[in-house]
């Protein structure tokens, strides 16, 4: 036998090698994904199982996924390029018609019932597939932060679904195909989970257990694992346990103890990567006063920027941050994370507990005065902990906390019910900076998309006119110089009171690599074979 | 006419003399019920005084000292709390919730139990089915509805917790008055013209309540373990008044990585209150029935 | 009895409209679909829009009348969170409860039975007063915390057992059943434990003074004093006559823990109807906790009726009118 010969035997052994190392990867998520069909639900858990069948225009790090390239036409008009030779899992191939098709049934509410687009693909007037690769979206006024939303659109195929036509888009996501739209029961079943994704869904349960498979076509880089299960388990030492004892490869969100409990066994170990999530505390800052506060003198304590800068300077945040996260979090110094593309550069936030106390008693509050805090107990991991040191902090300030805990929906029903004056609020959004502050400080603005989660109260002209204005700035550098003026106008007045960003942790075997992405969601994608 | 022979609550000495774990039992009750009323003057810190706390002294093993000099003898929590200042306060939480709990719950069921039994008829109907309404009313459901229209607080667990207990007393208590009308001085006290309400304070009253008086112990630990379960549940007593079965469930999170003071010493302390109780009330229920006390 | 049975189920009736009324109000004051399923990005039109899917933009009592005439056909209208039928949803999840509390029940009857009775039969032994001192302190451990106990022994220390999940399951009857696997029961054997430990001490408890009570009776002493052998006594007439209310409470007990094994399958991420009412009241699903709730009342309903046609078969003093 010659040497090619050889060499071609070790090639064929080694590819036939492969399917004998066919491996299962097994992940455990912190509560169950809810349905396949990617439109209605936005929680992480049903994002991530829905993002190993489909995919998006564009990545969350702006990186290009089934779009390549996009640019502003003009103020109201986007031009996207798309990737060629892209297939759906069921053999078909991927174009202009699919994304018009998905933009429709994003916009269409099954039952009624809007999707989690709904309201931000709004001021989306039209989409045009230009040819098979290029597709125009059309807004009503300049919608800058149109690619932001587009992260989150998951790409369905048309033809998959029957439509074999040209598509007129509407708003009302009717578009003359209703009757086509698969149901939710479609994608659960497998039958409508026709994507673009490396893995195809070969079971879904009701209870929100999966099993993936690699989808064989795939246009990119070809899936690590031959089956990948998801399982859900809540209970966070339960989850620890099924990992240690094998159950499990991957597991996502140990608690902050646990970190160490899983690195001290030399089989496993945990990734990390900061994480999009702000934890903050919003303040009801009306000059009329917030429900829940009050002085011995009648005042609105709130309302006076002193105070707020008082409450802040209070807070050590490095030692919330080292004590309770074991330095799994980072100090805020800002209402997004400061590590994150195009946030502004600020100091730190001061600890300064004497002058703190100098600067109530300057506003008029030397005997302090009392508030409720309102905090979900079963939401923000470490949550009611921080905010009991928080009560300590503010105790010894002088101010009398009152810590209301509560479960995140009652939460969510006393805050939209406008009954919280001082609240613990969590937001991480790819767009970081900007997204935040224009939907929790900017005044309601329903065409400009602002100010959807208003609370504080917070009017101020400076900051208006720099949202506004970033509102519909088409060209990133001047967008970001404007939400840079806007950050440190909020800082200054303080609205909201910035604590730390989360960091996203998993834990898992020791033989695997973990390089997860910011928003902390679990994709097999992410797991390697070292 | 005469007094009707009633049995008559036996008395302490009767019931425990020659049982050594009953003994030890209520001996350990008056030690927890000590120790919870003293707990202001014997604690080394107030754990709800958040000016006494510090997160800097979080998570110290036992006897290690804090940053004031103190020694922490049972370790510290993730906030500070001495643990043994957590402990004794949250023991007086526990009992204080169960007892007014079960009291309330109580008297409720011993009333409507016997107007239930005394009145028949519709009003018997009416108790009866709200018995059965209750007792399928899950006490998370409950607990969850009282804290979103009322807020938090020890008197909402504590309403909840009772509701719970009267539906049972009033089931127990209407089938013994049931039991008790046939008897014959009832309907000679109907006969002489005796008012139904004192029929029911006089007669029905006393021989209908020495069932609930041997149940009353196993209610009073039932109702401390209850809360603790709604505690950790998420809808108990506020974080920063917590009992023992929320310390329970807060140390949890710091079990696995080998911080077992936070947890374990609450639970143990939960587990020997609730033992002792029930100790007690096994030997009661043992010397009610009379097929025991015969041969003992 | 036959008029006794028909008011019965009249009140029973009324019990379930007040049950519905009082689930739909309270849980209507917990809290607001609507702010729950709403993004933070939502606009003021798109929640209105969400009201008015959810047919949350009425008032109460006429949403209240809609979901009662929807019931009446036999509809218990859709969840919220999940947009899918609550009867499917609630039914799916069965059998995992079933095959769960039925493990516990299995678990708790063979070791309580058989416990009570050789307590009951050796009252002077040493043993017994440890088999009476561990069944005190199996019920006063605290089931969730017991709960995390066991996972942190047989799953984190011993790594024995699985510590969530079902396991495998194989399609019966249209369902999935773990009990059938080994994987899968397995995953059960600690969930299940965690629920007999409270069925072993309540089954020993009420066999030890029914055994207790039986020997007591004079008919017992006259055939001990005659020299039957104790095991044809204790099979003969001993477990005849402590059946009877050991099966009653039996009953009673399976019924309560189907409906609020709760805690249980929350810790051990067990799929069941308990955890899903547990979901759906922290996710403000109101159709599934009323749904559910109107389910559980009509089995607690059944079960005290039959309970209460047994004793007057059983009983004929008990006479009702």
């Amino acid at each position: 036998m010659n040497r090619s010969g050889t060499l071609a035997l070790l090639i064929a052994a080694s590819t036939l090698a492969s399917p004998a190392a066919a491996e299962t990867l097994r992940m455990a998520y912190a509560t169950a994904p809810i349905s396949v069909d990617p439109y209605p639900y936005s929680d992480s858990q049903t994002a991530g199982l829905g993002e190993h069948i489909f995919e998006t225009l564009v990545a969350l790090d702006n990186k290009p996924l089934l779009a390549t390239q996009w640019q502003w036409e003009s103020p109201t008009a986007a031009v996207v390029k798309l990737r060629d030779g892209v297939k759906f899992s069921n053999g078909m191939p991927f174009g202009a018609r699919d994304v018009v098709f998905s933009m429709c049934r994003m916009m269409h509410p099954v039952n009624g019932k809007p999707n989690v687009l709904t309201s931000s693909l709004g001021p989306v007037r039209n989409v045009v597939a230009v040819d098979d690769h290029t597709v125009r979206f059309e807004t009503t006024a300049p919608y800058p932060i149109l690619f932001q939303k587009l992260k989150f659109l998951k790409i369905l195929s048309a033809q998959a679904n029957g439509v074999t036509a040209d598509i007129a888009y509407d708003g009302q996501g009717d578009c003359g195909i209703a009757a086509s739209y698969p149901a939710q029961a479609d994608f659960d079943s497998g039958k409508a989970a026709i994507g673009t994704g490396p893995y195809l869904l070969q079971q879904f349960q009701a209870t929100g257990d999966a099993t993936l498979v690699p989808n064989a076509g795939y246009w990119g880089a070809k899936a690590e694992w031959d089956q990948v299960e998801i399982r859900s388990v809540a209970n966070n030492g339960a989850r620890i346990a099924g990992l240690l004892a094998g159950d499990y490869d991957v597991i996502e969100k140990p608690g902050a103890e646990d970190i160490a409990v899983i690195e001290r066994d030399d089989q496993f170990a945990t990734s990390s990567t900061p994480g999009l999530q702000t934890i903050f505390i919003v303040l009801d800052i009306s000059a009329d006063g917030a429900p829940g506060v009050t002085a011995a003198n009648g005042a609105a304590p709130l309302a006076d920027p002193r105070v707020r800068w008082a409450l802040s300077m209070a807070i050590d945040r490095d030692a919330i941050v080292g004590r309770l996260f074991q330095g799994n979090a980072t100090a805020a110094n800002q209402f997004a994370p400061s590590y994150m593309d195009g946030a502004p550069e600020m100091p730190p936030l001061p600890y300064d507990a004497d002058a703190a106390k100098k600067l109530l008693a300057e506003a008029g509050f030397a005997d302090g005065f009392s508030m409720e805090l309102s905090v979900p107990n079963d939401r923000y991991l470490n949550g009611t902990v921080v905010a009991q040191a928080l009560a300590q902090y503010w105790t010894r300030l002088g101010v009398r906390v009152s810590l209301k805990t509560e479960p995140w929906s009652v939460f969510l029903t006393r805050r939209g019910d406008g009954e919280l004056g001082a609240f613990m609020y969590g937001w991480g959004h790819p767009q970081g900076a900007a997204q935040l502050i224009s939907g929790a400080f900017a005044q309601k603005d329903a065409d400009l998309g602002l100010g959807s989660a208003n609370m504080s109260n917070y009017a101020d002209p400076d900051f208006e006119a720099a949202i506004r204005a970033w509102a519909v700035e088409t060209d990133d550098a001047k967008a970001d110089a404007l939400i840079a003026t806007a950050m440190a106008r909020a800082v200054e007045d303080m609205p909201g009171i910035p604590l730390y960003y989360n960091h996203e942790v998993w834990g898992h075997r020791a033989d695997l690599a973990v390089t997860g992405n910011a928003d902390g969601r679990t994709m097999a994608g992410m797991v390697h074979r070292k | 006419m005469t007094e009707p022979q009633v049995p008559r609550f036996a008395g302490w000495r009767a019931i425990f003399r020659g049982h050594a774990l009953p003994t030890a039992g209520l001996v350990g009750m008056g030690l927890f019920l000590a120790l919870a009323l003293l707990a202001p003057a014997i604690a080394p810190q107030n754990p709800y005084d958040q000016m006494q706390l510090n997160i800097m002294d979080g998570l110290l093993p036992p006897m290690t000292q804090t940053m004031d000099g103190r020694i922490a003898y049972l370790g510290t929590d993730s906030l500070g709390r001495d643990i043994l200042s957590a402990v004794l306060y949250g023991l007086r939480i526990s009992l204080l919730v169960a007892v007014v709990a079960v009291a309330a719950g109580i008297t409720a069921g011993v009333l409507l139990g016997l107007v239930s039994a005394l009145r028949g008829g519709w009003i018997d109907a009416l108790v009866m089915r709200a018995v059965d309404l209750t007792v399928s009313f899950p006490g998370v459901l409950l607990a969850i509805m009282l804290l979103a229209i009322f807020g938090t607080g020890v008197d909402k667990v504590i309403v909840a917790l009772a509701i719970g207990i009267w539906a049972q007393t009033a089931r127990v208590v209407r089938a013994v008055a049931l039991t008790e009308m046939q008897r014959d001085y009832i309907a000679a006290a109907r006969l002489g013209g005796i008012s139904e309400w004192r029929i029911m304070l006089h007669f029905l009253l006393p021989n209908s309540i020495t069932p609930v008086l041997v149940l009353l112990p196993m209610a009073i630990s039932g109702a401390i373990v209850a809360e603790a379960t709604l505690s950790f549940l998420g809808v108990g007593v506020p974080i920063t008044q917590p009992s023992l079965g929320l310390l329970i469930a807060n140390g949890n999170e710091y079990l696995l990585s080998g911080k077992w003071w936070i947890s374990m010493i609450p639970g143990l302390v939960l587990v020997a209150m609730v033992l002792c109780v029930n100790v007690v009330a096994d030997r009661m229920r043992d010397h009610a029935n009379p097929f025991l006390r015969a041969k003992d | 009895m036959a008029s006794f049975i028909i008011r019965r189920i009249g009140q029973s009736a009324v019990l379930l409209f007040i049950m519905s009324l009082l689930v739909f109000v309270g849980m209507y004051m917990v809290s607001d679909p609507v702010a729950v399923l709403a993004g933070d990005d939502f606009t003021a039109a798109d929640r209105e829009a969400l009201a008015r899917s959810l047919g949350l933009d009425r008032p109460l009592p006429l949403q209240y009348l809609a979901f009662l005439g929807n019931v009446l056909t036999g509809d218990f209208g859709q969840s919220y969170v999940y947009n899918r039928p609550v009867l499917d949803l609630i039914f799916e999840r069965l059998p995992a409860t079933l095959e769960m509390v039925c493990l516990a029940m299995v678990l708790g009857v063979a070791i309580g039975i058989p416990l009570g009775i050789w307590s009951g039969l050796n009252r002077r032994h040493p043993a017994t007063r440890a088999v009476s001192f561990a069944t005190t302190v199996g019920y006063s451990i605290p089931n969730f915390w017991q709960a995390l106990l066991l996972i942190l022994v047989f799953s984190v220390w011993l790594r024995w057992l699985p510590a969530s999940g079902r396991g495998d399951t194989v399609p019966l009857l249209g369902a999935g059943w773990s009990f059938l696997t080994i994987d899968g029961l397995r995953h059960m054997l600690l969930p299940a434990a965690n629920l007999a430990v409270a069925i072993v001490c309540m089954q020993t408890r009420l066999t030890r003074s029914g055994t207790e009570e039986v020997m007591f009776q004079d008919y017992m002493m006259f055939a001990r004093s005659k020299g039957i052998p104790r095991w044809r006594l204790v099979n003969r007439h001993l477990l005849r006559n402590i059946l009877i209310p050991i099966v009653t409470i039996t009953g009673l007990e399976l019924g309560a823990l189907i409906a609020f094994s709760t805690v249980t399958e929350t810790v051990f991420s067990w799929p069941g109807i308990g955890k899903l009412l547990l979901d759906s009241i922290y996710r403000s699903d109101r159709p599934v906790v009323v749904a559910y709730m109107i389910l559980i009342t009509v089995m607690f309903v059944a079960i005290n009726l039959v309970v209460d046609i047994l004793y007057a078969l059983l009983d004929p003093r008990i006479r009702y009118s």
